[in-house]
């Protein structure tokens, strides 16, 4: 038993370890960082918390944080759904279902900067892509950059488009980890199709959506690249992520003590969101 | 210290030597063919050299054809062609590292590098190191590379707008003395516009050694201007003559209507007044600036507290970008705004060049330097020939802030400007080859070489300004450039050509008052404000004067944030508070 | 035809719509990105969908990119690759080492739900608040402008993803396959290797592919932590927009070369997961 409790400190070690080491200094910084108010042609000086106080007032701070908790609530049941969707159909046999398969990952491998300039194109209002299907049946020419609800959603396309993959990969796994003895036992039991998924399958599966689910919250309010060439924030900011704003305040106009504010405002409100959501999900993880 | 008395002594003895070579060169270069090498106008050197080619093929310059110009200790500018002898200064084994815009070695900027980097590289021993970076991460990446002092930069070509964090950092180099030492190849200060001249400095002091010329200029279509059913048409409709080209933005309202909504070019879909590219993070508050300026400048002799000033009050760091001369600029912009498609909020510079020069599809647009070039490209323009260009318009009426009132003029006032970045090399102050990067700068902005980079370098993103840029006939004599080069050797139509380079002349050398660009540390911080809220004017959010008082709050705030007493001071050095403006050249 | 075979078909021709549909999804932007590529600058902006029938394709946009860019390219894909793969081995590795303990172990100093939370929390902070220390860590260790940067920084980034992944993969898996093995006198490291491990290959597949992507894409630290020789293809993308607009159709000729390994990569791993579940057949 002894020489067992030393062995799990070899395997959990070596990660946490690493992660510590490099991010430890980073992040006593950025705290540090955070109290004073340093910019260029400056001196560092310590004004305490009243950054913090300051983000209350941001208007570009609320504005930011409703389009992307809109954002989330509109892309990741989405996102969800069609992944869910998509692994169990790949489970299902049929030719081709390799390539398929491969299909369902690629979006994920395609840069998001690489694809919001594709945007660009595909978006195009005068003549794109989109615009020239719907004109053709009818639906006429729809404004996906210029009108801020549209800009939303031609963001939120691109990012069901590619985060879907990245949750059909992670579903995949975990339809494919399944124990197949308990599909056995239960087929011979008379239960198939949608009875099958429902009692057997989904519960089986949900602590590995939970997962992935958790993820992409937590990255959706990361949500950079794949925004800033398609509409740049706009118009105006109504398609400003929290990131966006973030990565503006701290690396074009290097304001570095609020940028770090901002981002361990991120991190409490992230960290207060999982708690939450732990309360309601312990029994998934049975830990 | 003791560096400096070195170098004056070896500037003599080098001098001396110079003298002798370029004596014995001459007499060469007599006896062989002697080529107007002794005149003052370097542009003919470049005629004997150049191997006429067609416009976008890469031209590769062989030693045989590299003319080199020496100064001596006397102010005399002396050519020398043939093969290279002891150029004045070498600096063997070093390495100059220039960070630049990616765009390879034929995009803008960078091709300017990749382009001569041979050429210098033999001229003075030295190493050439382009490190390309992305257009949008230029400024995180110089300025990263300063604060944190790792120091891999010697020179960064930037953009105005980070002149004010690198000087105020004191990360950059000043080279006033560089400039006096003969050592390095001469670019005249006096033959820069005011405005690139104004982007440079700070305080009085160069810290930049100016390329690019980056202004806004108005174009349009000069097949429709001539003709002669739409001059009818329009006398009828609007009462005067069809303005050619227009003098105020209440004409390019009228003229952008005119055009707006039926099907001048005979493809069978109706076309547009005017396009433009009004997307938010992009170059809305550019193109914004260049309506407002002249509404909101009113011109004097002295940048002082009413006159020649745009952005703020230099005694109270008040913001003006409220005041009614900007809030009547944004109006005209809504107002022309209907005259487009509506697309063009979304739009960055892609679309919209595509929409006038490629589609051909909007009878005038206002934009950079850029366009004229792009026309001229077959591959690309469908207006090659028809282009009008024009010195953005003025206005009859200017906001006079001390009497707070509409002063109004028998003339339409033009604000002239650089709006753009205007694109220049700095040297860090961390680099350890300062004086090769220096002569790197320097001779890439000398005469030969900067008319090269216009014409020759297809793809070389810099436009023109320089007194050698301009032929003598569209620039009422001053200018030292020739128009035969622009066709054969730059590839443009002769009218084009005519109509852009004076619409760039009369823009710089004959407007009544000019923008400052705004270089203060905050200055992408007091952008981005402005150009959010342009934006939610134009999409309708908000009314102009509300969106603007909206701006001049959040300007008060960042002011506030980063030091009102320390802000009014940058800001004060940066304009040139109380020096003299010089437009018309002498 | 009997009404069961009949639904059966329905089924089958459902299946084969959804896939369909699915598919068009799916390949929509990318089939664009490689059209797009072989437009000529005029046709960038005109929905122009099938080379040679609506529009004349042209290989100019890819000489031009292998003749004037093509030493940058190789620099990039070079890059990219190295760190992204070996730092997707770095962390699918010790991902399933720390995600095994979690299941396995029970810890006393902190509990399994506690360092679980950690590792979640990991993904909390967002990039640009880590850019400049990172910086001056790096600087510190004489390693700006080299791969090993980068692979450092995206195992640090990533290992959360594998370690949750492989934490749920390894629940799945009884525990009895482990303790018969080891009662055949394997050690719990042989066991791990041996039984464990090879079980969780759906798992492992997911962890690699999700941490090679998250480093391949990835752009910010790319951006700092490189000069010119480690840049990665994202900055090689993202170089595609300079003063004079974005070259939309280099985007797109670098989309399509950005997107080739990972393909290739899919491919061979689709291999890997089928002969993983053969392998994985369990029985009680």
């Amino acid at each position: 038993m002894r020489k067992e409790e030393k062995v799990k400190y070899l395997f959990l070690l070596p990660s946490v370890a690493l992660v510590l080491s490099f991010v430890i200094f980073p992040l006593i910084y950025s705290v540090f960082l955070s109290l004073t108010n340093w910019q260029i042609g400056r001196e560092l000086s310590f004004i305490g918390l009243s950054n913090y106080l300051k983000i209350f007032t941001d208007f570009r701070v609320l504005n930011s944080l409703e389009f992307t908790l809109k954002f989330i609530a509109l892309t990741v049941p989405i996102e969800a759904f069609l992944a869910l969707g998509l692994a169990l159909l790949s489970q299902k046999s049929f030719t081709g279902n390799k390539v398929f398969r491969i299909l369902c990952i690629l979006p994920f491998f395609a840069s998001p900067i690489a694809l919001s300039y594709l945007g660009i194109t595909i978006f195009y209002e005068e003549g794109g892509p989109l615009n020239n299907i719907l004109s053709l049946i009818g639906v006429g020419k729809i404004p996906w950059i210029s009108n801020p609800t549209y800009a939303f959603l031609s963001v939120s396309l691109l990012d069901i488009w590619q985060w879907t993959a990245f949750l059909y990969v992670i579903f995949l796994a975990g339809l494919e980890s399944l124990p197949k003895d308990i599909y056995e036992a239960a087929m011979v039991d008379g239960a198939s199709g949608w009875r099958l998924f429902k009692s057997i399958t989904l519960p089986l599966l949900l602590p590995i959506i939970t997962t992935g689910v958790i993820f992409k919250v937590i990255e959706s309010f990361k949500v950079f690249d794949l925004i800033y060439a398609l509409t740049g924030g706009g118009p105006g900011i109504s398609t400003e992520s929290y990131t966006m704003y973030i990565y503006k305040t701290g690396l074009r106009f290097f304001r570095m003590g609020y940028a770090a504010s901002l981002s361990l405002i991120l991190l409490i409100i992230l960290s207060i969101l999982l708690m939450l959501a732990m309360i309601r999900l312990r029994r998934v993880y049975e830990v | 210290m003791k560096e400096r008395k070195i170098s004056r002594r070896d500037a003599l003895s080098t001098a001396a030597k110079v003298a002798i070579g370029v004596v014995a060169a001459g007499v060469i270069a007599g006896i062989g063919g002697y080529y107007a090498g002794s005149q003052v106008a370097p542009a003919k050197t470049v005629t004997e050299t150049k191997t006429v080619t067609a416009p976008g093929t890469t031209i590769t310059v062989g030693a045989a054809t590299v003319t080199e110009k020496v100064t001596e200790t006397v102010t005399k500018t002396v050519t020398v062609t043939g093969p290279l002898t002891t150029p004045a200064v070498r600096f063997e084994g070093a390495t100059v590292t220039v960070a630049c815009m990616a765009g390879g070695p034929e995009g803008p900027h960078s091709s300017v590098l990749y382009y001569f980097k041979d050429e210098w590289e033999k001229l003075t021993g030295a190493k050439l190191n382009v490190i390309e970076i992305p257009f949008g991460e230029l400024h995180e990446k110089v300025l990263t590379d300063a604060i944190t002092g790792a120091g891999v930069y010697d020179v960064a070509k930037i953009c105005a707008t980070s002149l004010g964090d690198l000087v105020v950092g004191g990360y950059v180099e000043c080279i006033d003395d560089y400039m006096k030492d003969p050592r390095f190849p001469k670019w005249d200060p006096a033959h820069v516009p005011e405005p690139v001249r104004r982007c440079v400095t700070w305080g009085g002091k160069w810290y930049g050694i100016p390329n690019d010329c980056d202004g806004i200029y108005l174009y349009y279509r000069r097949d429709l201007w001539e003709d002669s059913y739409n001059r009818e048409e329009f006398k009828t409709k609007y009462g005067y003559e069809l303005p050619d080209p227009p003098k105020t933005w209440d004409e390019v309202r009228d003229c952008a209507e005119f055009f707006n909504g039926w099907d001048w070019n005979g493809d069978g879909e109706p076309e547009y007044g005017l396009c433009q590219s009004l997307k938010v993070a992009a170059q809305a508050w550019f193109k914004y600036l260049a309506v407002a300026a002249c509404y909101s400048v009113l011109p004097g002799p002295v940048v002082d507290r009413y006159h020649n000033v745009f952005h703020f009050d230099p005694e109270t760091m008040e913001p003006r970008i409220n005041k009614p001369g900007p809030i009547k600029g944004l109006e005209m912009l809504i107002e022309l705004k209907k005259y487009g498609p509506e697309a063009m909020i979304g739009w960055d510079i892609g679309p919209s060049w595509d929409f006038f020069v490629t589609k051909g599809k909007a009878a005038l647009t206002w934009d950079w330097g850029d366009i004229a070039r792009m026309a001229q490209d077959p591959k690309r323009s469908v207006i090659k020939g028809k282009l009008g260009a024009a010195p953005l318009p003025g206005s009859y009426e200017v906001w006079d802030e001390e009497n707070k009132t509409w002063k109004r003029f028998d003339r339409p006032i033009r604000c002239g400007n650089i709006l753009g970045c205007d694109w220049f090399y700095v040297i860090l102050k961390h680099s350890k080859n300062k004086e090769a990067a220096y002569h790197l700068c320097a001779w890439l902005s000398a005469p030969e070489q900067l008319f090269k980079t216009v014409t020759v370098i297809w793809g070389s993103g810099v436009d023109p300004g320089w007194r050698i840029h301009f032929p003598p006939e569209i620039s009422e004599g001053w200018g030292l450039g020739n128009l035969k080069e622009w066709v054969t050797v730059g590839g443009y139509d002769e009218r084009d050509a005519k109509a852009f380079l004076k619409a760039v002349y009369e823009q710089y050398f004959k407007s009544d008052t000019f923008l400052e660009y705004l270089k203060i540390p905050g200055a992408s911080e007091l952008m981005d404000s402005l150009d959010i809220h342009i934006n939610e004017a134009l999409v309708g959010k908000r009314s102009a004067k509300d969106a603007l008082d909206a701006c001049a709050r959040d300007w008060e705030r960042i002011v506030e944030e980063r030091g009102k007493d320390q802000m009014k001071k940058w800001y004060q050095e940066s304009i040139g508070y109380g020096l003299p403006i010089k437009i018309k050249p002498d | 035809m009997s009404r069961k075979d009949f639904s059966k078909m329905l089924k089958k021709i459902l299946i084969y719509l959804l896939v369909l549909i699915a598919s068009v999804w799916l390949v929509f932007p990318l089939y664009w990105a490689f059209t797009t590529s072989f437009k000529s600058k005029v046709d960038v902006f005109k929905p122009l969908f099938i080379p040679f029938i609506q529009y004349q394709p042209t290989l100019d946009n890819w000489i031009n990119e292998i003749t004037l860019r093509g030493d940058v390219i190789m620099t990039g894909l070079r890059n990219s690759l190295i760190a992204a793969s070996i730092s997707a081995l770095l962390c699918t590795f010790l991902g399933s080492m720390a995600g095994y303990a979690l299941v396995r172990f029970r810890f006393r100093r902190w509990s399994n739900k506690d360092i679980l939370l950690w590792f979640f929390s990991l993904r909390f902070l967002p990039p640009i608040a880590l850019a400049l220390p990172f910086f001056a860590i790096f600087m510190t260790l004489g390693l700006i402008d080299n791969v090993l940067a980068l692979i450092i920084s995206y195992t640090v980034f990533f290992i959360p993803f594998a370690t949750l992944v492989q934490y749920d993969v390894f629940r799945n898996i009884p525990v009895e396959l482990e303790e018969s093995a080891m009662v055949d006198g394997c050690s719990r490291t042989g066991a791990f290797l041996r039984v464990a491990l090879p079980l969780s290959a759906p798992g492992i597949i997911a962890s690699f592919i999700i941490c090679f992507a998250f480093a391949w894409n990835e752009f910010l630290f790319a951006l700092v932590l490189t000069y010119k020789n480690s840049i990665t293809l994202p900055i090689v993308i993202a170089g595609a927009e300079h003063s004079q607009g974005v070259d939309f159709w280099y985007i797109c000729t670098r989309a399509v070369i950005a997107i080739m390994p990972p393909v290739i990569l899919a491919t061979l791993v689709q291999r890997w997961i089928i002969r993983g579940l053969t392998l994985g057949a369990l029985k009680r």
